[in-house]
């Protein structure tokens, strides 16, 4: 008896052993490059300047913070930083053009390509494959797309720092809450639902229809709902590709924005405001209705609320309405902006893929393993994005909403990945409960309301409606070298046409022009390089 | 000037002038006063358009968050960028518009001077060749890159050169009998002359130097050395962005601005200095000719 | 004109003067005509990291730029409001002085001439947003005029009127500059040409007429010649920050095109090629104005 007692409490000892044995060796596993070099490693890099993090300590900014310890801390690497700059690219530039380049820095699409073309890039292919953390791997197998735009010949000299994600991109309608109840309209089913509640603002307040400024930006953000995709280039029945904004169904838009302009459903001074003067009108209550992003609530949202003093009366987002019965789809262009490039001649090269691993650990599983104090969280999160390091988080934003909807269930603050989003939720509740109107309302109406945008955004990232760009990489270089002056050629004239001054038809004469100034050129280009 | 008989007519014009002077002045005044307003008002009332020449929500955050932070250290190089840019255009001004007031006769490498100053006010290389000749000076980051490549405004030193090209022939005649060489008529004789022309070439160049937010965008590498405007401009780029991406507490200590009301009292924080010095430099505005020394 | 003694003779009684200029040619020879090698982006395809071993492209820059109609409507509407800019500027700030000379009161004189340089500093960022405001059609200037029984004016989006708008706005915010030269020039004149036109039984009007105005032009001369070097650029900040799609038939610049087309990219090669095709008719335009200067009023400006 004795000895089977002996035989397994010395089984159960050692099963105890193997299970902390392996959770030891699991967790070193999980994080098999996150070993310091032997040899300090020495990395000199530039950095644009910021303004709004946290420093941890008197004496910390954007050279010398909680991550540049942790990078000395936890991996031996010394990250010098050589300059700082209020105007990066512009500064990067000269940079270039003097020879003097960092060790490792960040890049955007065009110097990119100008620096490949040069040869002043190491090659990144190999460190790419091999030193990528589990999770890192994660975030760039599921945009496999992204990463490949970038290689050049089969190889790749940097590597993208991704973005914040898909479901930041579609526009909503956003109408003003308030004037709805009292108007006894709920969601709009229809795009004439959608117009005839706007004319019914108009009778009844005073309003002035749909809120826009010169740029057209939010009516051009909406024209999808008529599948047209101004702005991206778009397959034809062919197979070629051409640009969303000359094609029949934009003609269609155009005409439609140009009988609401005549029936007084759009601001009639649009074509000579910018967006703070329409911001100014709106919070004025001379609208009630505004296409825009989801960021709506940090634009006028909160100055509404206060200005009216009705804390009813802000706006709420709502999906607009497809003209038959297709589902919308919302135009995506290429979306990643920035590349980590090292400089040809710099031997750590794996080094820059281990500095990326640490930002993504630290954004996700850091805390958990008790490399960092919980009550230090925040100094990380607030200053996470401005070190070029950083790779953002794809599904940060869709996750953090799903996070919120879990907070409002449970009221734990720990769901939150990225404390941003539980300060965006402390202050909504205190927003709704209390009235509380010293914080934006702009996390609310982005995340935390019922009927909040991200509600409606979520379910278009599960339902992947998107149009994606079939310019989905670097533009090529003559579209760059026309700068935007095309399109404004266009915006000109869509201009002329919403506001009367030219006819529907003169959109044809509109789309020869373009033709003509370079846009045949550029659609040969886009074909070339994009065309499968 | 006639003070004595004042008729009926030039009264009623005095009158006249005085009112129509008095319009424009006041179409001067008050948009700085509606800005001066708006600096320190709540951003909400700025945003809705409430603000006219009265602060709506007083406040002092626009000001506390511009002044914050590195504003002090980038005030003190402003100032010595200003002393020492004043003092070298003004150098370079008299060095050159002295000798090019000469006659060709007086001068004879006039003309080509002339011309060899005149034709870098049309063309000049553009910013990459000039940072790149900063740069390979070894002068990025100093105080010099700020100073040197503007060194002479042609602009202000045609007008000296006119101004001085306008005094009388007999003061330097005067001078030049009494033995001085072209040195000392230079100091002693003909720059107390030209006080309100160097006050005016004083007035441009502070106002140039002090308010160049570009130079040290381009040619100062380090935001711990920036002067103030680059300082400055920094700050308010993305205001908006900030106000976005920023945490609570930063939200908070700002919350009663916006980017308008951060730029208005920028603009403050800009021009007072300026504003505080003209009516200085002024008074050698009004100095005028001294007409002893031919008299006699 | 026979030069009777050598250059060296004349060196030797004149080199005080060299003496004086040489620094400030050097100093000037380093810092600007040493970047005009940098001229040579104008004809490349400059990429920052080949930096002068970019590729030769010639005059294609050119020809790129020369081929969009949208280009040369700009050069049109640049000439169009810096001419009239010019003129403006140089007209309002001269009458001010005039009428700024004649105040007594030393006080009043004063605080006028610090109202008026005022708006010189207002940053042309901040004056949009105020003259978005007072020039839209719901703006003090429209509602004061439709009480009058006038109509509205769109000031900012009518291609007509635009124009004009940039034109007298910007007088305004300048004309302070000027009149600080021209009153410092009126302080010049001697005094005693006015005494002996008393004593000659010649009113204010006349003695403005035939001393004052005659005094002040080799300074308007001079002010209007220098102005003309910079005609091409008609005001980028201003146009930028007030100009909108609607107006872009007349109210379109050459650097607010450029600027446009540089967007996506810094565009270096372009902009250079832009900066001297100005810089040669700006040249051509000193050239000219000096020319008729000389004619004209027999004044040697430089």
């Amino acid at each position: 008896m004795k000895k089977r007692v002996l035989l397994l409490s010395a089984i159960c000892l050692l099963s105890q052993c193997a299970v902390v044995y392996g959770e030891g060796e699991a967790e070193q596993e999980k994080q098999p490059w996150l070993v310091p070099y032997e040899e300090t490693v020495e990395m000199h890099i530039a950095n644009a300047e910021s303004t709004t993090a946290e420093w941890a300590q008197e004496g910390d900014d954007v050279t010398n913070n909680v991550f540049t310890r942790a990078y000395k801390d936890w991996l031996n690497v010394d990250v010098i930083t050589d300059w700082v700059s209020a105007d990066y690219d512009e500064s990067l530039n000269l940079a270039i053009a003097s020879g003097d380049l960092p060790d490792v820095f960040l890049a955007n699409n065009v110097q990119y390509t100008q620096l490949v073309e040069a040869g002043m890039l190491e090659d990144m292919t190999d460190v790419f494959e091999e030193n990528l953390s589990d999770f890192a791997r994660e975030q760039y197998d599921a945009v496999p797309a992204v990463v490949d735009a970038y290689r050049v010949d089969g190889r790749l000299y940097g590597i993208p720092t991704l973005y914040y994600g898909d479901i930041d991109k579609p526009y909503y309608m956003w109408l003003r809450k308030d004037w709805m109840e009292e108007l006894g309209v709920s969601a709009p089913t229809t795009i004439d639902e959608m117009m005839s509640i706007i004319e019914q603002m108009n009778e009844k307040y005073g309003t002035r229809g749909i809120a826009e400024d010169k740029t057209l930006d939010n009516l051009l953000g909406i024209a999808c709902a008529w599948h047209a995709y101004p702005g991206i280039w778009v397959e034809d029945e062919d197979g070629h590709l051409v640009y969303g904004s000359i094609q029949e169904e934009m003609k269609q838009v155009i005409s439609t924005y140009a009988d609401w302009y005549a029936r007084g459903l759009i601001n009639p001074n649009f074509a000579v405001q910018d967006s703070e003067a329409v911001k100014t009108d709106v919070i004025n209550g001379k609208y009630g209705a505004q296409p825009f992003l989801q960021w709506w609530g940090w634009h006028a949202g909160t100055n509404v609320v206060e200005a009216t003093g009705n804390n009813n009366s802000y706006f709420l987002p709502y999906a607009v309405p497809s003209v038959d019965e297709n589902p919308v789809l919302y135009p995506l262009v290429f979306p990643n902006e920035k590349v980590l490039v090292v400089r040809k001649g710099y031997e750590h090269v794996d080094a820059a893929v281990k500095l990326m691993n640490l930002h993504l650990y630290v954004d996700s599983e850091a805390v958990k393993d008790g490399l960092i104090d919980v009550n230090d969280f925040h100094y990380y999160t607030t200053t996470i994005n401005f070190l070029p390091f950083n790779v953002k988080p794809t599904m940060g934003d869709y996750n953090g909403y799903y996070q919120a909807i879990e907070y409002k269930k449970t009221g734990d603050p720990s769901v939150f990945t990225y404390s941003g989003n539980l300060d965006k939720c402390t202050t909504a509740e205190a927003f709704l409960n209390s009235g509380d109107t010293s914080g934006t309302i702009g996390g609310m109406l982005q995340m935390y309301h019922a009927q909040c945008a991200y509600s409606i955004g979520a379910g278009i990232v599960e339902r992947d409606e998107f149009k994606r760009d079939a310019m989905w990489g670097a533009a090529p270089e003559v579209v760059n070298s026309y700068g935007s002056t095309l399109d404004d050629l266009l915006l000109e004239g869509f201009t002329l046409i919403i506001t009367g001054q030219q006819p529907v038809e003169y959109f044809d004469t509109l789309v020869e022009a373009w033709k003509a100034a370079g846009g045949d050129e550029m659609t040969a280009a886009v074909n070339e390089m994009y065309r499968k | 000037m006639n003070r004595y008989c004042r008729t009926r007519a030039q009264k009623l014009f005095s009158v006249f002038n005085t009112i129509f002077l008095i319009l424009i002045s006041l179409t001067c005044i008050l948009p700085f006063v509606h800005l001066l307003a708006v600096s320190f008002s709540g951003a909400t009332a700025v945003a809705a358009g409430e603000v006219l020449f009265l602060p709506v929500d007083f406040t002092l955050s626009s000001y506390i968050f511009a002044l914050s932070g590195r504003f002090p250290k980038a005030l003190l190089i402003s100032l010595g960028r200003v002393l020492l840019g004043v003092a070298v255009n003004l150098t370079a001004c008299v060095l050159t518009a002295y000798p090019l007031s000469r006659s060709i006769s007086q001068f004879r490498g006039r003309n080509i001077i002339a011309g060899y100053f005149i034709v870098t006010m049309i063309i000049n290389g553009g910013l990459i060749p000039t940072y790149l000749v900063v740069a390979k000076l070894g002068l990025l980051n100093s105080v010099w890159a700020l100073v040197l490549p503007t060194l002479l405004p042609v602009n202000s030193m045609l007008i000296l050169m006119n101004f001085i090209r306008q005094l009388p022939d007999e003061l330097e005649e005067a001078a030049m009998i009494d033995g001085a060489g072209p040195f000392r008529i230079l100091w002693s004789v003909l720059l107390p002359l030209l006080k309100p022309a160097l006050a005016t070439i004083a007035l441009f160049s502070i106002i140039f130097h002090w308010n160049d937010w570009l130079g040290g965008m381009i040619y100062i590498k380090d935001i711990r050395s920036y002067p103030l405007q680059t300082y400055l401009q920094t700050l308010l780029k993305s205001m908006d962005e900030i106000l976005r991406t920023a945490g609570n507490d930063y939200v908070k200590m700002i919350s009663m601005m916006n980017a308008r009301t951060g730029r208005a009292a920028q603009l403050f924080l800009d021009a007072l200095p300026v504003i505080l010095i003209y009516p200085f430099l002024q008074r050698y505005f009004a100095a005028g000719l001294v007409i002893g020394s031919v008299k006699g | 004109m026979k030069r009777k003694s050598s250059f060296w003779k004349d060196f030797k009684k004149q080199w005080y003067y060299y003496a004086m200029v040489t620094p400030v040619i050097i100093l000037v020879f380093i810092f600007s005509y040493l970047p005009l090698y940098g001229l040579v982006i104008a004809f490349q395809k400059y990429n920052p990291a080949l930096g002068f071993r970019s590729a030769w492209v010639g005059l294609d820059n050119f020809i790129f730029l020369f081929k969009q109609p949208n280009f040369v409507r700009t050069i049109w509407n640049t000439l169009y409001i810096a001419v009239l800019k010019i003129a403006g500027g140089i007209l309002v700030p001269v009458t001010v002085s005039l009428l700024l000379n004649e105040v007594r009161n030393a006080r009043m004189k004063h605080m006028f001439q610090t109202a008026v340089y005022l708006p010189y500093f207002l940053s042309w960022v901040l004056l949009a947003g105020v003259l978005m405001d007072i020039l839209g059609t719901d703006g003090i200037i429209n509602q004061t005029l439709k009480q009058l029984g006038l109509g509205s004016v769109n000031f900012l989006g009518n291609a007509k009127i635009f124009p004009w708008t940039m034109i007298v706005s910007d007088i305004w915010k300048n004309f302070g500059f000027g009149t600080v030269v021209y009153l410092a020039a009126l302080t010049g004149i001697d005094p005693g040409l006015y005494e002996a036109a008393v004593v000659d039984g010649a009113g204010r009007w006349k003695q403005t007429v035939y001393i004052t105005l005659p005094q002040l032009t080799p300074t308007i001369v001079l002010m209007s010649v220098l102005a003309l070097g910079g005609v091409l650029n008609a005001g980028f900040d201003q146009i930028y920050n007030l100009y909108s799609p609607i107006v872009f038939t007349t109210g379109d610049i050459i650097d607010t095109y450029v600027y446009r087309l540089g967007i996506t990219q810094a565009q270096y090669s372009i902009g250079t090629a832009v900066g001297l095709f100005k810089s040669a008719v700006s040249a051509v335009l000193i050239c000219s104005s000096y020319y008729l200067a000389d004619r004209f009023t027999g004044y040697r400006v430089f």
